[in-house]
């Protein structure tokens, strides 16, 4: 079947239907499928646009509202997962997946379904080790500080799929797993990205999250999107056991939706003949929903997932033949995820704009109906009643977030000034150095004078191994607990932090380009290294996304 | 707000296999006051064409988009079928969509003799639907139709740990890995 994918959408679903329809009719035919690799920013109305972290100057309506009125329609099938810009809350509230528009599935936190047989995985969110060992403690409304954790990957949701046995198909990911530029044409990547060029060499590009799930699932396909570049790669796995062949994954990472970018790829997937050409449930995925459900966490506490060591009464959640059995008989037989989407929102109006409109944190009858029907709790439904009993949303007891510069403001959930919102997105990339229409805002907080580090050696292989240091993270890790800063990867960088809003509207105040990390610019304000590679071996934690 | 008793709503249309959506032309939600909205296709998802719920789009070609087995990919539980080689169908895109932005290569547009009957301050309507078209194509790539990883060999995760021998995770701190 012809599966088309999409990198960063930033809400322009218009223009990437449009280019859709044009690439079916110049190349063999129509798309079955449409999978979008985050950033796909379901917008369905103002307070949505204010739980999207961007500066506030680039936070536009774009184009999703219509297909969530109705008044459009997507074309295709198409399916995504969550990226570090989006509606939050709007898929907050879809944390098991869900229908975000009539053909348009969002997978969840983390999710598995079918199509035709092909089994798709991904998880929403990037990688920031800060918040990976957090539940998800969020909800609305979001101060600057859970306005942006609210979409970074927790632990839960890599275990959750470690837990998968069966092979996976296809994978998807906002960010780009570690490691995986050293499979494709490095050499060329850098002379698009020069920038990217320390963190490549350091190993410390991409998610450790995505590169442990990419050794422990090998899907045939895995895509990504995030650093505004289409780069393919190919990795042969290590055989798991004797006699097996290995696996091998081929990586697609793709662009933005801009003109002349690189955004979309249409693929000819094989596929089941005799398998439902419709949306189905993923029987091993709902069965580990269900055996992991006690494991949901809904504070910001640290904490570590069972593993065997001699803490935890069980460790192993995967999915027996007879759980699977059992789920279902709960769906009655009938995987097919049910066409049960409706508008609970009110839908942005551009003749009526609304500039107070409520942010709500919303108990979404999707994800109520998944819930009942897998008996499975529903994470909202947790946080309302944690809410309830601490009247602390969005505070957990143990404050080591030294990177919170919210200065405590009250947010209230009618507070529309978003000036306080930070402008400096600590997760955002500043990718695009060879646009002219594009800016980037880069901090003038940081007087840091880093100087470049360059590769040990230089070989002029396409596969260049020149880096300092590489990680192969083993499959089970444990953090410990005072690990809380984070690296920066503007150690190396030059000087300021930038910030890429999307819509390839970014500004610029010095015409540097790099990459940002995930430090306030107070913290950065504070480190000054001058042999990189050492701290680089040290704070490995954060992706530069 | 917690909805016990939310049922969502029928379509008003007619649900060819069984599985209707549960939004329909009566579900607004709680908008309220909105201004008109143009008519959508209201015909269920996928393919306006031929409706199923949701899905791919109607096929005039039946057969030829069966998996290849024994591709030299391997780990495909489907075989990896090449890119290209199919008859292909033309233009499947649904009708209203294509009208949106009037796209349609291989027809051109035709005007009676005379003035355009449209005319706006930016042009002619023709010149705004070449406008579009314009635009339209900068979006497009034909590398987007062209196999991504043609001249790629697989690289084995061995040979890269081989060659960048520090395999230690870290240098310094305890226990700063992940779980």
């Amino acid at each position: 079947m012809r599966v088309a994918v999409a990198g960063c959408c930033h809400g322009e679903l218009d223009k990437v239907y449009e280019t859709l329809a044009l690439a079916e009719r110049r190349g063999p035919g129509p798309v079955d499928l449409l999978l979008c690799c985050g950033d796909f920013q379901a917008v369905r109305n103002e307070a949505d646009l204010r739980c999207m972290a961007v500066p506030p100057k680039y936070r536009h309506m774009q184009t999703f509202y219509r297909y969530y009125s109705g008044e459009k329609k997507a074309p295709v099938l198409t399916v995504f997962i969550g990226g570090n810009h989006e509606a939050s809350n709007h898929l907050q509230e879809l944390p098991y997946g869900g229908w975000v528009a009539p053909n348009i599935y969002y997978l969840g936190l983390a999710g598995v379904v079918k199509y035709r047989g092909v089994r798709i995985g991904g998880i929403s969110g990037i990688f920031k080790s800060h918040d990976y060992r957090k539940g998800h403690f969020e909800c609305p409304p979001y101060n600057s500080s859970t306005i942006r954790s609210i979409y970074h990957v927790r632990n839960i949701e890599v275990y959750k799929l470690k837990q998968l046995k069966q092979p996976i198909d296809i994978f998807l990911s906002h960010d780009w797993p570690r490691s995986i530029y050293h499979y494709g044409n490095k050499k060329q990547l850098l002379k698009n990205k020069s920038f990217f060029r320390q963190e490549v060499e350091n190993n410390t590009l991409g998610s450790p999250a995505a590169s442990e799930l990419l050794e422990h699932l090998q899907p045939t396909y895995w895509f990504s999107a995030h650093l505004h570049v289409k780069f393919a790669a190919f990795m042969q796995h290590q055989a798991k056991d004797k006699g097996q062949t290995a696996k091998a994954t081929k990586f697609l990472a793709l662009d933005k939706c801009l003109p002349h970018r690189d955004f979309l790829q249409v693929l000819e997937i094989g596929h089941d003949p005799s398998a439902p050409d419709y949306l189905e449930y993923d029987i091993e995925w709902l069965t580990v929903l269900r055996t992991t459900n006690d494991l949901v966490n809904v504070t910001g506490r640290l904490w570590n997932m069972p593993e065997n060591n001699g803490l935890h009464t069980r460790w192993d959640y995967s999915a027996t033949e007879e759980a699977m059995k059992e789920v279902l008989e709960k769906l009655n037989h009938d995987l097919r995820v049910p066409c049960n989407f409706s508008i609970t929102a009110a839908c942005y109006d551009p003749s009526k704009p609304q500039t107070q409109m409520q942010l709500v944190h919303r108990i979404s009858p999707q994800t109520t109906e998944f819930c009942a029907q897998l008996g499975i709790t529903d994470i909202n439904v947790r946080l309302h009643k944690a809410k309830e009993e601490q009247h602390l949303c969005g505070e957990y007891e143990e404050q080591d977030d030294v990177e919170n510069n919210d200065s405590g403001e009250d947010w209230s959930e009618y507070n529309t000034d978003t000036s306080a919102l930070s402008s400096i997105n600590p997760d955002e990339i500043m990718l695009d150095e060879e646009e002219e229409e594009e800016d980037s805002i880069v901090s003038a907080h940081s007087d840091m004078n880093i100087p470049s580090v360059e590769p040990s050696s230089d070989q002029a292989s396409d596969f260049s191994a020149s880096f300092s240091d590489v990680r192969i993270l083993p499959g089970s890790m444990i953090v410990s607990s005072d690990n809380t800063l984070d690296s920066s990867v503007g150690r190396e960088g030059k000087s300021g932090e930038a910030v890429e809003s999307g819509d390839g509207i970014d500004l610029t105040k010095v015409p540097l380009k790099r990459l940002s990390d995930d430090h306030e610019p107070e913290q950065r304000k504070k480190i000054k290294r001058r042999n990189q590679a050492i701290y680089a071996a040290v704070d490995d934690d954060d992706d530069v996304a | 707000m917690h909805r016990q008793n939310f049922r969502p709503p029928t379509s008003p249309y007619p649900s060819p296999g069984g599985g209707g959506w549960g939004s329909g032309s009566s579900c607004r939600g709680t908008q309220g006051g909105g201004g008109p909205r143009p008519p959508s296709p209201r015909d269920g998802y996928g393919s306006p064409h031929h409706t199923p719920p949701y899905g791919p789009r109607s096929r005039p070609y039946g057969s030829n988009h069966s998996p290849r087995h024994g591709g030299s990919f391997p780990g495909g539980r489907f075989g990896s079928p090449s890119p290209g080689g199919y008859p292909g169908s033309y233009s499947k895109s649904p009708a209203g969509s294509q009208q949106q932005f009037g796209y349609s290569p291989g027809q051109q547009q035709t005007h009676p003799q005379g003035s355009p009957r449209t005319s706006t301050p930016f042009g002619s309507g023709r010149g705004r639907e070449k406008r579009i078209s314009n635009e339209l194509e900068s979006y497009f790539k034909p590398s987007m139709l062209e196999d991504p990883w043609a001249g790629l060999e697989p690289v084995s995760v061995v040979d890269i740990s081989q060659q960048y021998s520090n395999t230690q995770t870290f240098t310094g701190k305890k226990g700063r890995y992940f779980c």
